[in-house]
This record gives structure tokens, sequence and C-alpha cells, in this order.
């Protein structure tokens, strides 16, 4: 028997139908706020201070939406094409340039408006950089954290259990992400921010339930940075010939322990008197 | 005491003429599928001869059968703790070459070929290949001494041999020969089963048959090296190994096994022996000197009240009783001390005897020449003279003690030197009676002997209880349920994998 329809679930539904759109512009703000997350937050914040790009808090006050919505969309056409507002950023900024992330004019706009809520609002969005010089123990940590000797405080998996890296011992870690022991060299003043809030797609469907604190992640990057301070290490010459050396005597050991194996005996008959 | 019985097997070499119809009708019934064919549950080897697989008797190289080691009987192959290391890669069994590269003729190439000046030929390809061979040994290669300067002097058995009698038994005057039909012993302590890692192979409680079940077996081998015989074979299309079977749906419904019933020399013997199991161990461990005589004690007197009364309790029916006591066997091997069984060295008891030939054991010569024998004491001349050495006969069937096929052997002679006196009448019945009660023989026995051997009529030479399959269903299940549920069922080929 199907279900009976009563005049009162058809009322429901029917103000469900109504309210669904004016529930539209609520999601689209939770969007942009997951696209600033996903996106933005590696490099900025809003109005927890400079991280490796400005603090966005107020943006809509120093500078035009218009400006602002070109250089989200495509930041290369505006700091190679002379914009003089980009030049004086790039240099305030050390020449870190920002990655052009293909953000359409819709999401530009959605972001721009996200930024100038959470300003009016007065909250804040994502966590300042830990300015201070890594310590040693801050390094001894990372690499604990790295080794999964020490467990995240979200319950993170371990970096090792993906990545590999100089100085883990003999075994080295895992062989699913690259090698992070350059890693400082390739992402420079971003390695930090990209542990905390990793804009890789396969590190965000790991870490964004469990994701690390500004802590943690200073304390990995500060390991990281020490490996790029260390000398590479040296091919070694032991393991192969120790390989070739073991294949072979192994060879010879069979062969003695199986020496009296059956080796045919027709084959071997001879005629005797 | 814990007395079994036995479907036990005699095999009268003096009346097998070398014809291997036994072999064609097992392979015929049995063995004649893909994986098989190589196959010969039942083979005829000629003697002296390196048999099948090629010198299957050298245990040094294959490692079959028991040894006394440490005052404890132990697989020669491998221990309890030795065969996992090599149960991947077991090094004692049987290559190709030493059983041969099975071929058949390409036929089609005879109705097929191209008009040409030559008749068309058959040639031999490989059955593992499918290319032409050079076909270098077969199942009877050595058939007839065939090859025998290359044979017939690696026999085993003529280590036993002084260099002078290996000399005389191979020069052309005095070369001898005599067959060997070979089937599966069915042995009461049989070094397969005991080798088997996957717990495959058993001997059936109502007849002590050995058999390999097909879905349990993993094919690791270990009964193939173990078997001093070499009589279980491995199946490379299955995957599993394959043994004689002695024909048990035949046997299970009163006839002989197909090689038995097939026998033109009608050499065969079938009948049941009750063996007391408890004293296995105990004769198993006796010295080389004395196996002969052990394996004899094993076997239990039918006629023996408490012999009897161990059998029914151990539920041995009264129809296997009764065929106990006509058993032609008992009488060849207790009674007359005529059958010996092969190898008794190995220590696996066979279930299978022979009597050994004695056919063409004596002869005179005279300058090196045959003399054309011209009086019974010619034709009957002391063992001693015997072309085939008593020593060569020991190594096969006494475990190299002479005595046990010396009693055989002189008792024949003396049989028949008894019968040439009462039908022919050209020898002194006085002194053929002499010599019959030098043989530990009388007129009586010596008449009973005669009559098995040479008047022997079908029942007389088979005598195969009922197995009451019945019964046995019995135990597993409601007979009347089984009756109206069981047909012909699925049938499930054997396969490689679990």
């Amino acid at each position: 028997m199907f279900p009976r329809i009563t005049p009162r679930q058809v009322l429901a539904w029917a103000a469900l139908a109504t309210l669904a759109p004016m529930l539209a512009p609520g999601l689209a703000a939770q969007d942009a706020e997951a696209q600033f997350r996903k996106s933005c937050m590696s490099c900025h914040t809003i109005g927890a201070g400079r991280k490796v790009g400005p603090d966005l808090k107020g943006l809509g006050q120093r500078r035009p939406h218009e400006w602002s919505s070109k250089f989200i969309q495509m930041p290369s056409a505006q700091l190679d094409g002379g914009d003089p507002t980009a030049a004086a950023l790039l240099r305030e900024f050390n020449g870190t340039r920002m990655p052009d992330l293909g953000v359409t004019a819709a999401e530009a706009q959605a972001l721009l408006k996200l930024i100038d809520d959470t300003t009016a609002a007065g909250r804040t969005l994502g966590s300042a950089a830990i300015a201070r010089a890594a310590t040693p123990a801050d390094i001894r940590n990372g690499q604990q954290l790295f080794m999964g000797l020490t467990r995240f405080a979200s319950g993170a998996p371990a970096c090792m259990s993906c990545h590999s890296a100089q100085g883990l011992g003999g075994f080295g870690g895992g062989r699913l992400g690259p090698d992070l022991t350059g890693a400082s060299g390739r992402l420079g003043v971003g390695l930090v921010p990209a542990i905390e809030n990793p804009a890789f797609p396969t590190m965000q469907g790991v870490f964004q339930k469990t994701p690390l604190t500004a802590d943690e992640a200073f304390q990995v990057g500060s390991f990281i940075k020490s490996l790029a301070a260390q000398p590479p290490a040296r091919t070694d010459m032991a393991f192969p010939v120790l390989g070739i050396v073991g294949l072979v005597s192994g060879m010879l050991l069979a062969g003695r322990l199986g020496r009296r194996r059956f080796r045919g005996l027709r084959r071997n008959l001879k005629p005797r008197a | 005491m814990d007395i079994r019985s036995q479907v036990a097997m005699v095999f009268h070499l003096d009346k097998c003429i070398g014809c291997h119809t036994c072999s064609i009708a097992c392979k015929n019934v049995w063995t004649d599928r893909k994986g098989a064919d190589y196959m010969w549950w039942n083979n005829v080897e000629t003697k002296p001869g390196t048999g099948y697989p090629t010198q299957w008797e050298n245990q040094e190289e294959y490692k079959g059968g028991w040894v006394v080691k440490d005052g404890k009987l132990q697989l020669r192959l491998t221990s309890k703790g030795k065969f996992l290391q090599k149960i991947f890669h077991q090094p004692s069994l049987p290559t190709m070459d030493e059983y041969y590269e099975p071929w058949t003729y390409r036929y089609e190439d005879l109705f097929n070929g191209p008009e040409q000046d030559d008749q068309p030929t058959a040639i031999p390809v490989s059955k593992v290949t499918g290319q032409y061979i050079d076909i270098e040994a077969g199942p009877n290669w050595d058939d007839d001494l065939g090859g025998s300067p290359l044979y017939a002097r690696n026999d085993v058995n003529l280590s036993a041999l002084s260099e002078e009698q290996r000399l005389q038994l191979l020069s052309i005057e005095t070369l001898v020969m005599f067959y060997l039909p070979r089937i599966c012993n069915h042995c009461a302590n049989p070094a397969c089963v005991a080798a088997c890692p996957s717990g495959a192979i058993y001997k059936r409680g109502e007849d002590g048959i050995v058999l390999i079940n097909q879905n349990v077996c993993r094919g690791w081998r270990y009964c193939v090296s173990a078997c001093p015989y070499k009589k279980v074979f491995y199946n490379w299309s299955t995957g599993k190994s394959e043994k004689c079977l002695l024909c048990y749906p035949r046997v299970e419904t009163g006839q002989a096994p197909a090689c038995f019933h097939s026998c033109v020399g009608r050499i065969r013997y079938m009948g049941v022996l009750l063996y007391d199991a408890d004293k296995i161990e105990a004769a198993g461990l006796k010295p080389d000197s004395e196996l002969v005589t052990a394996h004899r004690d094993l076997l239990a007197d039918p006629n023996d009240p408490a012999v009897i009364e161990s059998a029914r309790k151990n539920g041995v029916t009264e129809q296997v009783l009764q065929s106990a006591r006509k058993s032609p066997v008992y009488r060849f091997v207790k009674d007359w001390g005529l059958a010996l069984a092969p190898h008794p060295e190995y220590r696996t008891f066979p279930s299978l005897f022979y009597v050994p030939a004695l056919g063409p054991v004596t002869y005179s010569m005279e300058n090196g020449v045959a003399l054309n024998p011209t009086s019974t004491e010619e034709i009957f001349a002391p063992l001693d003279q015997a072309r085939l050495p008593m020593s060569y006969l020991a190594s096969l069937f006494g475990a190299g003690q002479e005595a046990p096929v010396r009693y055989a052997m002189k008792k024949m002679l003396a049989i028949r030197t008894w019968k040439r006196a009462t039908e022919v009448g050209d020898v002194d019945l006085k002194v053929a009676l002499a010599g019959l009660r030098e043989a530990d023989c009388d007129p009586e026995q010596a008449e009973a002997i005669y009559r098995l051997t040479s008047l022997c009529s079908f029942e007389d030479r088979f005598v195969i209880p009922a197995s009451h399959r019945e019964q046995a269903v019995e135990v597993l299940t409601n007979p009347l349920e089984r009756k109206g549920a069981a047909g012909f069922g699925f049938r499930e080929a054997p396969q490689r994998g679990f």
C-alpha cells in the first residue's frame, strides 16, 4: 500500500518550496566561506593579521571592488600589466606573487561580499602566521609529528604515512605524496600556510575534518625547512653491493644445500660390465 | 591384537608370458586420459632390467620407503620436522626423463598427405610439445632385454652379484630373463600415506585398498617420492596424484580387477588376508635378515578363534572371514611359503606377493655350450646350477636373504620332479619323495600346490568376499533414505586449485 498523502503534507511542501529561494543567499555565503578556506586562507586572513599575503580586513574601504575583483580573477594580468597598486603590493610582500586560481567573476563577487560582511561583523577568519624564528625544539617536535611519534591534536594522520623526507631513518616515509625534502624551496614562505590550510585536493580530503593547529603546522614546517639546510644524502653504494653479494652467496648456499637432490637417472646410466 | 582384513594378491611369475595384456586392460579402463597418459598403474618389467620409472629400485636416489633410524621407523625421504623446508621444491621426484615423454602419432598425415612417390607416414609427436620427437624412452623400453647393455646391466639388484656372476648373466649363452608385472602393492605400512602432507591418501578399513582422495590432494607429490615402488603418479593436467585403486568398483561387486581378469597366463590370485596391525611397527624394526619371517608373522591364521574374535570386534564381516579361510593368497604365502613380497627391505609390508620364476633356472653346460637335456636330472639340475643366481632373487624378494627364496624354489623344483615321477614315470618315485620331504613338502601338499598352480579355475584364483557397501552406508546415513535419494549425483572432475 502506498502511504496516503494528507492535505497537511501538501501544505508543508508548498511552504518549503516558497521558502527555498529565500534560503539561497545564506547558502551562497556559506559557499563563499568554504571557498575562502579552500583557496585563500593559506595566504590570507580576514582580521587576524598578515600572512603570506595581506590581511584582507577592510579591503572594500581600501580599494574599489572592481579592481579587487579583477585581481582575484587573474592576478598575473595585473602584476605583469604594470598596474601601480599591484607593483607596490609585490614589493611590500618580498616579490611573492599571488598565483592564478581560476576564480570566476561571480565567485570573486561572492568572496568580496564575504570580506565586506566579515569586516562589518567584526569577525575574523584564519589565523596569523607565527613570526618567530624556529628553535631546535620546534624542529625536533616537527620531526616527531612528521613521523607520527607524537599525534596531531586533531587526530590527523602523520605526514609520514604519505610523504617521505630525508632523515626519517632507513625505510623513509610513504610514496603516495611527493618527497618533502626540498619543499621549502618550492613553496618558500607558503610552506607553513600550505601545511595549515592545504590547497591540494588530496590533502584537503584528508585534513578538512582534522585540521592542524597553527603551532603544529609551524613545527612541521620548521622541520621541513631545516632539511633544506642539511647537505643532501650521499647515494649509498653499500646497499646494491650487499644485494649482489647476498644474491650470489644465497645461490651458492642453495646449490650447496641441494647438492644431493635428484639429478636424473636414465640419462646418467652408463654401460657397466 | 588388532586384526584387519586386506585384499591381497599373488602373482605366479612362472606363468607370466610378458604379454602386457594386464597393462593394456588397466590403461584402457583408468589411465587413458589427459595428464595420465604416462601412468602405468600396471606395468610388466623384464628382469634383469631397470624397470619403470628407470631404476625405481635405486632408493639412494629416489629415497622411497622406510628406514630404521635411531631405533625408530622413519621415512627415508623426510621427517616431520624437515618436510616443510622442501615442500615447494621437493628434490627427490623422478623427472619426465625417468618416465618418458608421452607421445602419439600424427595419424591424419596418412589421409591428408600430398600425392607423392613415397607412402605417407605418421610421424611421432610429443604430447607435451606437439612437436616431432625422436623417441628415446618408453614404459617398457627394456622389454625382453632390449637395450640390455645399458638397461639390464644397470639393474639395481645386480649389485648383489659378484663381477663374475654379472658377466656370466649377460653373456649370450647364459642370458636369462623373467617378467615382473607390477601394480600398487596396497601395503600394510604404506609410505605414501605416511608422507602425504594433506592427508589425502588413506587405507580403506574394510579391504585395505590404498586410495587418494582427489578432493583433498594438493599435489605436493610427497607420495610419489615416498613410494619405494614408484606406483603413485602425478597428473599434470589435474594437478593431483593418482594411483592404482585395485579396481575397487569391481572388487566391491565381487569381480576381479581388470588386470587380474584379463591375465592371459592366469598368473594372478586374489584373496583376503587377515593381519595384526599391532605388530606392524615391531616387524618394521626387525633387521633385514628377519623381515620375511616378520612379515609372515603379521598375517594371522583365519582359523584361530582369538583372531576371529578380534576381527569380529573390528567389524570384519562373516563373509570376509569365510573368504579368508579359502584365500589362495594365504595358502601361497603362509601355508606353503612359496610367495614372497618384493623388496621387503623397504619395510612397507606389501600385500602383493610373487612366486619366483623357476622357468629358466636350470641349465646344463659343457665347454660353454648349452646341452640339449636328455634326462629329467639334466632338466632339473640342482638350484646352484641355476642360470639366474639365487643372490639376484634374494635381492629382489628376500631383502638379500637367500634362505626364503631357496626354500620356495627348492619346493617348486621338488614338486616338478614329483609330478614327473607320478605322471611321466622317468624319475624314481622314492627319489622324488625323498626330494619332496627334503623340501619340507609331502605328496598331499604337492598335489594342492600343483592344482592351484596349473588347474586353477576362476573361483580358485579369485576369492573375493561380498563387500556390503549397503552396510557401510549405514554409518553415514539411513540406507532407506539413501536408496530413494542417491543417483549418479553431480560428478565433479578433479582439477587444479582449491
